[in-house]
């Protein structure tokens, strides 16, 4: 997060997770790792954003396909990652680099 | 004849509607995309690199709606689309 906080950035998660499946991620994930969520969760239980960003994972009930994306301070995408093999994620590395290059 | 022969209260309506201000309170910020109804949902090419991203609001785990373009001119924004609860 510290690094983010140079880049001047906002993370922001999207899922279809309503409010109570969010809330009980974030106790699990306290209890299990110690460690707390301090960027901003989404609900879109209709999918209709995932939808809007074309990533509606047909096969699944409402899910999107996983995808990272960086915008800039203009609203502009910079650096997009769509995984199509849930074991290959983007790393925190590769997001950083994208960050590092928007001036 | 002319703007200068309206009276002022009219002219100040005008001004309103063409600064785009609702003249009816509004509800709330509905939630969901900005635009964009009857795309297909299925279109991962759609949103590009060096595309604008689609604008939108949704309700936050924590706190109330949260709009993307508030981010505009203030920070960058790493954006995840995740799968969820199984």
């Amino acid at each position: 997060m510290k690094q983010e906080n140079r880049y001047d950035t906002q993370i922001v998660a999207l899922s279809i997770d309503d409010r109570e499946h969010l809330d009980s991620m974030v106790a699990r994930v306290a209890a299990t790792d110690g460690r707390t969520i301090d960027f901003t969760m989404l609900s879109d239980p209709g999918h209709r954003v995932i939808d809007r960003y074309g990533l509606l994972n047909p096969s699944g009930r409402g899910w999107p396909h996983p995808t990272t994306y960086v915008i800039d301070k203009s609203g502009r995408v910079r650096w997009k990652f769509t995984e199509v093999n849930y074991k290959i994620r983007p790393t925190n590395a590769m997001v950083l680099e994208a960050l590092g290059r928007l001036r | 004849m002319g703007i200068h022969a309206r009276p002022a209260a009219a002219l100040a309506v005008l001004n309103l509607v063409a600064a785009g201000i609702p003249l009816v309170a509004q509800p709330g910020p509905a939630l969901g995309p900005k635009d964009g109804p009857g795309l297909p949902p299925t279109d991962t090419a759609r949103v590009a690199v060096g595309m604008m991203a689609p604008d939108f609001t949704l309700a936050s785990r924590t706190g109330g709606p949260v709009t993307l373009s508030d981010n505009r001119g203030r920070k960058n924004v790493v954006l995840v689309f995740y799968r969820g609860h199984w």
